[in-house]
C-alpha cells in the first residue's frame, strides 16, 4: 500500500504540472480543447491525490507499523474513532491532507465553472495547480507519509515493522479534535480559490464586477470554515488543556486568526466594489493578503521556527515554504501592478458620513489587528535576528493591544449598518442612533449599578447592547416596513425580508453572533478559582458552590489507565449531581492528561480539574474555576456559522441578476455561432 | 468625528488600567506574577497555565516567587530576579525598554497611521460637488422614460 | 495487485487527459466566448443601480433615510442609470456595425471556400489574386468567370 500511496502521490504532482502548463496555455490560446483537457487534469489530479489518501488511511486502518508514519502517530489500542483523524495527526499526513483538499476546491472550482467564467477558468486552474505542485512537492520530497521502517545493519538494510505504535498524542483523542483540523484546512486551503479567481481576472482583465461576484461566495466558504474552526480549537483547549480558558494568543492560534481577519475585512470591502465600483485596487491586495497570511500560517504551524503548544515536529520544510511566500508576493504584487490601469475607481465619496466610510474604517480597524496579531506573532523572530535575544510575546501583551482594538470593531459593527449608502444627513442619524444609544445607555447604567466597574468589561457589555439594539432595530423596521407594503403577518415578514436580502440580513446574524462571543469575553473579568487537596468527605467551597468529595476511584482500559474523584455540588443547598474529573495516563505514549469535569450553565461554567495526586496523603488536588458566560462564545460561534450560512443563500436579487446573465451568455452563444 | 474621541477615550483607558492596581495580598501577587512569566520547562503557557503535573521546573519558580515574596520583596523585584535567573524570554510579553518598546510601540503606531491614511482616502475621494439633487449630467427625457420602466421590469 | 490496478488508473487517467488535445478541433466551436462583453457589464452596473434604488427605497420607507437624502440620492442613482443606458445604446451600434463587418467577412470567406483556388490567377501575368475578383489586381485583365455562381 505504501508504493500505492507513492504512485498516487507522484502522479498527482505530474497532473498538478501538467495542469499549470495546459491552463496557461489554454487561457492564452482561448483553445476548448486545451482547456478541456486541464479541467481533466485538475480531475486527475483530484483522483491521484484521493489515491494517495485512501492507502494511508488504510494503512492506519490496519495498524500497518511498517510504514513510518503510521508508527509514530497510531497504535493498536487506540479507538477506531481516534484512528480516522491520524491522518492529520502529524506533519507528513496533514500535508497530504492539505493538498487533498486543495483537490477538491479546485475540483469543485471547476466543476461548478464549467459552463460560465469561461475566460478566466483556465488562469484559476493554472494558478491551482501552481500550488498544488507546491504542496505535492513538499509531500513527495520532504515530509512523504509513506516511508517505511527499515534497521540499517551491517549486512545491509533490512525492513523493519515493530509490534505497536507510539500512539496517538493524548491530548488529540478527544471529539472536537476530529474536526477541528479539518475545519481549519478547510479555511485555509479555500483562500486558494478566490486568490486564483482574483489572478485570473487581472491576468484576462476581466475587472468588471464578475469575479468579485464569483470570489465572494468562494471567500465566504473558507471564512466560515476558518471561523469554525478557530471556535472548535478554543473547544478544545477549553476541554483538554484544564486551565479553564479557550484562547491563549499562542502562535498557531494567531497563525489561524491571521486569515481570518483579512478575509473578514475583503468580505466587507468587496461591497464597497459591488455596489459602487470603488476599491478595487485594495480588494486586490486584500485577497493576496488573505491568502498569503493562510499560506504563513501554514508555514508557521509546520516549520517549527516559531515555539508553540501545536508544535509539529521540528522539520526542513521552512525553506521551501520562504520560497513558495516570496514567489506569492512577487507575482500577485507584479500582475496587480501592471493592471493598475484597469483598477480605477468607478465613483467617488459623496459624504463623509456614509456607509462607504464605515466601511473604510471597518477595513482600518481589521487590517490594524491584523498588524498588531502578525507582529506579536513574528517579534520574537525578528527580536533574535536583531538583538540576538529571545522573548516571549505572550497574552499580557495582546490582550493589552487587542482589546482595544476589538471594542473599536465592536463599536463599528454597530454604527456601520446605521449609516446610509452614499449619504447619511444629521436627520438620519439622529433617527437611527436614538433608540440604540438609550437602550445601551439605560442597560450601562444598571450594569455599573450592578457592580461592573472594570472598565473594559463594561465597554464591552454597553457596545454590546448597542450593537444588539441596532441588529434588532435593523429586523424590526424591515418587517414593518413590508406589513406595511404587502399586508403580510410579522414573522411572514420577517422571512421575506430576511430572503430577499440574504446578504444582507446574514450579515445581520453574523453581527449578532459577534456580540455574543464578545459577551462571552467579557466574562472571563469574572472568573474566579480555586484548589485544594481533597480526600473522600473533604469539603471545598468555591463561591456559592460546595464540593464534597465522596471518594477515589480508578480503573484502566487498552487505551489508558485513570484516577478519578467522585464530588457531589451543591448549589445555596440545592443539590446539583455528581462531578467526576479524572486523571488519565495513556500507555503508548505514557502521557498523563486530566479529563476535566464540567457543569455548564448558560450564566456560568463549574470547571473542575483533577490536578494530581499529594504522594504522601494520597489525596488529590482538585481545581476549580467558576467561568462566566463562557458558553456565549460557544453560541456565538454558532451564530455566526448559521449567519454565514443564510448569507450564502442565493437571494432573489441575486438570483435575478443570474437569471439576466444567463440570458446575455446565450446571447453572445448565439452570436458566435453566427 | 467620533473615531476620534473614541481613540481618545482608549488612551484614558489604557492609563486608568496601569493604575487600577492597588494593594494586594502575597497570594494575589504570586497569581498576577503566574500570568505575567512563562514556565521555563518548554510547554509554552504561562506558568499559571503549565498543564505538567509534576512539573520540576514549575514547582522551582513558583519556590522563587515563594522566598522572594516572604523577604518582603515586590513584584517588579520578583520580576527582576526571574529574569536574572532565566533570562528576558521568561516574561510573557517584552519589556517596554530598548529594542523591545518596538514591539509595544508599533501596534499603536500602525493603528494611528492607518487612521491616518482612512482619512486622507476619505478626504480625497470626497468630492461635494456630486452631493447636488441633481443627477451627475443632464439626460435626455426618453432615455429616462426607459430606465424608469426597465426599473420597473427589474423590480416584479 | 492493488499496485497494478493503480498504474492502470495512472495510465487510464493520463489518456484521458490527453484525449481532448489529440482530437481535431470540431468545426462548430472556435475560441473560448467572452464571459463579459462591454456591454453586459454596462447592463449589469444598472441593474446594480436598480438594486441600489430598491434598498434606497426600502430604507426611506422604514424611515431610515431621510425626505431629503432620499430624493437627492433617488435623482443621482436615476441619473446614473440614465449615463449607463446611453453609453449602452452606443455600444451596442458599434456591436451592431461590428456583427455586419463580421458578417460580411464570412460570406466573403464562404465564397472564396467555394471557387478552386487557381481560378483567380491571371493568366496574362501570373497574380494570384487574393478575392474574388473581375479584374486583375495587378495588370488589370478581365478574368475567366466559371462555376462562380453555382
Amino acid at each position: 500500500m505504501n508504493q500505492v500511496g507513492s504512485v498516487g502521490l507522484i502522479a498527482a504532482l505530474a497532473f498538478a504540472i501538467y495542469g499549470v502548463v495546459a491552463g496557461a496555455v489554454a487561457g492564452k490560446l482561448r483553445s476548448p480543447r486545451v482547456l478541456k483537457s486541464a479541467q481533466r487534469a485538475v480531475l486527475g489530479f483530484f483522483v491521484m491525490i484521493t489515491l494517495a489518501v485512501f492507502s494511508l488511511e488504510y494503512l492506519i486502518l490496519t495498524d500497518n507499523f511498517h510504514s513510518a508514519y503510521v508508527a509514530s502517530h497510531s497504535s493498536r489500542a487506540l479507538p477506531l474513532i481516534y484512528k480516522i483523524p491520524v491522518l492529520w495527526a502529524g506533519q507528513e499526513g496533514s500535508l497530504l491532507f492539505w493538498t487533498w483538499l486543495l483537490s477538491i476546491y479546485a475540483g469543485l472550482a471547476v466543476w461548478l465553472n464549467r459552463r460560465k467564467n469561461r475566460q478566466l477558468v483556465p488562469y484559476v486552474i493554472s494558478i491551482c495547480m501552481g500550488v498544488a505542485t507546491f504542496f505535492s512537492l513538499i509531500t513527495f520530497l520532504v515530509a512523504n507519509p509513506f516511508t517505511q521502517l527499515s534497521l540499517v545493519s551491517a549486512t545491509g538494510t533490512t525492513p523493519f515493522t515493530p509490534t505497536d505504535g507510539n500512539g496517538l498524542n493524548p491530548a488529540l483523542q478527544f471529539h472536537s479534535m476530529i474536526i477541528h483540523p479539518p475545519m481549519l484546512y478547510l479555511g485555509y486551503v479555500g483562500f486558494a480559490v478566490p486568490f486564483a479567481f482574483a489572478m485570473s481576472a487581472l491576468m484576462t482583465r476581466q475587472l468588471g464586477d464578475n469575479w468579485i461576484r464569483v470570489t465572494r461566495r468562494w471567500t465566504m466558504v473558507p471564512w466560515m470554515f476558518l471561523g469554525t474552526g478557530i471556535v472548535l480549537g478554543g473547544q478544545w483547549a477549553y476541554h483538554v488543556l484544564g486551565w479553564g480558558g479557550y484562547w491563549a494568543w499562542d502562535p498557531v492560534e494567531n497563525a489561524s486568526l491571521l486569515p481570518w481577519l483579512a478575509g473578514t475585512a475583503f468580505l466587507h470591502s468587496v461591497m464597497m466594489q459591488e455596489k459602487r465600483g470603488m476599491m478595487k485596487v485594495w480588494n486586490m491586495v486584500l485577497i493576496i493578503l488573505t491568502f498569503f497570511l493562510s499560506i504563513f500560517g501554514t508555514f508557521l504551524t509546520r516549520s517549527g521556527i516559531i515555539s508553540s503548544v501545536h508544535a509539529f515536529a521540528k522539520s526542513d520544510i521552512g525553506p521551501y515554504f520562504t520560497v513558495f511566500l516570496a514567489i506569492i508576493a512577487a507575482f500577485s504584487l507584479t500582475v496587480l501592478f501592471l493592471r493598475l490601469d484597469f483598477l480605477k475607481s468607478e465613483n467617488r465619496l459623496d459624504s463623509v458620513v456614509s456607509r462607504e466610510s464605515g466601511f473604510l474604517f471597518n477595513n482600518w480597524v481589521l487590517l490594524a489587528a491584523v498588524l498588531a496579531v502578525l507582529w506579536g506573532t513574528i517579534f520574537p523572530i525578528i527580536s533574535k535576528a536583531v538583538e540576538n535575544q529571545t522573548v516571549t510575546v505572550g497574552p499580557p501583551f495582546f490582550n493589552r493591544v487587542m482589546i482595544p482594538i476589538g471594542l473599536l470593531l465592536l463599536f463599528l459593527t454597530g454604527v456601520g449598518p446605521l449609516l446610509a449608502w452614499r449619504k447619511t444627513s444629521f436627520q438620519s442619524i439622529k433617527r437611527n442612533f436614538t433608540v440604540p444609544l438609550i437602550f445601551a445607555a439605560v442597560v450601562g447604567a444598571f450594569l455599573f449599578w450592578a457592580g461592573v466597574h472594570h472598565l473594559y468589561t463594561w465597554m464591552s457589555l454597553f457596545l454590546c447592547t448597542f450593537v444588539f439594539a441596532s441588529i434588532l432595530g435593523e429586523f424590526y423596521k424591515g418587517a414593518r416596513t413590508r406589513m406595511k407594503i404587502s399586508k403580510e403577518n410579522f414573522f411572514a415578514a420577517v422571512y421575506n425580508l430576511t430572503m430577499r436580502n440574504t446578504r444582507r440580513y446574514g450579515g445581520y446574524i453574523v453581527h449578532l453572533g459577534i456580540v455574543l462571543l464578545f459577551v462571552g469575553f467579557a466574562g472571563q473579568a469574572f472568573r474566579f478559582e480555586t484548589q485544594k487537596l481533597m480526600g473522600p468527605g473533604d469539603l471545598l467551597q468555591a463561591k456559592d458552590y460546595l464540593i464534597r468529595c465522596d471518594r477515589l476511584t480508578g480503573g484502566e482500559n487498552s487505551n489508558y489507565t485513570y484516577e478519578a474523584a467522585v464530588l457531589a455540588v451543591t448549589k445555596d443547598g440545592h443539590a446539583l449531581g455528581e462531578m467526576r474529573p479524572q486523571r488519565r495516563l495513556y500507555l503508548a505514549s505514557q502521557q498523563p492528561l486530566s479529563r476535566i469535569a464540567l457543569r455548564s450553565t448558560l450564566a456560568e461554567d463549574l470547571y473542575v480539574v483533577l490536578a494530581g495526586r499529594d504522594p504522601d496523603s494520597g489525596k488529590v488536588l482538585i481545581h476549580v474555576i467558576i467561568n462566566p458566560l463562557v458558553q456565549w462564545v460557544w453560541i456565538g460561534g454558532m451564530v455566526v456559522l448559521l449567519g454565514t450560512l443564510l448569507a450564502l443563500v442565493p437571494s432573489r436579487v441575486e438570483r435575478q441578476m443570474e437569471e439576466i446573465r444567463k440570458t446575455e451568455e446565450e446571447a453572445v452563444e448565439a452570436n458566435h455561432v453566427l | 468625528m467620533s473615531s476620534k474621541k473614541l481613540l481618545g477615550a482608549l488612551i484614558v483607558c489604557l492609563v486608568l488600567s496601569n493604575a487600577a492596581v492597588g494593594a494586594r495580598s502575597p497570594k494575589q501577587i504570586e497569581k498576577d506574577i503566574g500570568n505575567k512569566v512563562y514556565c521555563m520547562c518548554g510547554c509554552v503557557t504561562t506558568l499559571n497555565h503549565c498543564p505538567h503535573e509534576n512539573c520540576p521546573v514549575k514547582s522551582e519558580m513558583h519556590k522563587i516567587i515563594r522566598t522572594d515574596l516572604a523577604e518582603g520583596k515586590g513584584e517588579p523585584a520578583i520580576l527582576h530576579a526571574l529574569v536574572a535567573r532565566y533570562g528576558l524570554k521568561v516574561l510573557a510579553s517584552p519589556p517596554a525598554e530598548g529594542f523591545n518598546l518596538t514591539a509595544w510601540i508599533l501596534p499603536g503606531a500602525g493603528l494611528l497611521i492607518g487612521l491616518f491614511l482612512a482619512i486622507t482616502v476619505v478626504r480625497r475621494w470626497h468630492t461635494p460637488a456630486l452631493q447636488g439633487v441633481t443627477p451627475a449630467s443632464p439626460v435626455d427625457e426618453r432615455v429616462r422614460a426607459a430606465v424608469e420602466e426597465e426599473m420597473k421590469k427589474f423590480g416584479g | 495487485m492493488v499496485l497494478g490496478i493503480a498504474i492502470l488508473l495512472v495510465i487510464g487517467m493520463a489518456v484521458y487527459v490527453a484525449t481532448p488535445l489529440l482530437s481535431p478541433e470540431s468545426p462548430g466551436e472556435g475560441a473560448l466566448p467572452i464571459d463579459v462583453t462591454p456591454l453586459t457589464d454596462l447592463k449589469r452596473r444598472r441593474m446594480v443601480v436598480y438594486e441600489n434604488l430598491q434598498d434606497l427605497e426600502f430604507e426611506y420607507k422604514a424611515g431610515k433615510v431621510s425626505r431629503e437624502d432620499y430624493e437627492a440620492l433617488r435623482e443621482n442613482h436615476l441619473g446614473e442609470a440614465a449615463q449607463l443606458m446611453l453609453a449602452a445604446q452606443e455600444q451596442e451600434e458599434v456591436t451592431e456595425n461590428d456583427v455586419i463587418i463580421e458578417r460580411q467577412v464570412a460570406t466573403r470567406r464562404a465564397q472564396r471556400k467555394l471557387q478552386p483556388h487557381d481560378s483567380y490567377t491571371c493568366p496574362e501575368c501570373g497574380f494570384e489574386n487574393p478575392l474574388p475578383v473581375k479584374f486583375c489586381g495587378n495588370c488589370g485583365t478581365k478574368l475567366p468567370q466559371h462555376a462562380s455562381k453555382k
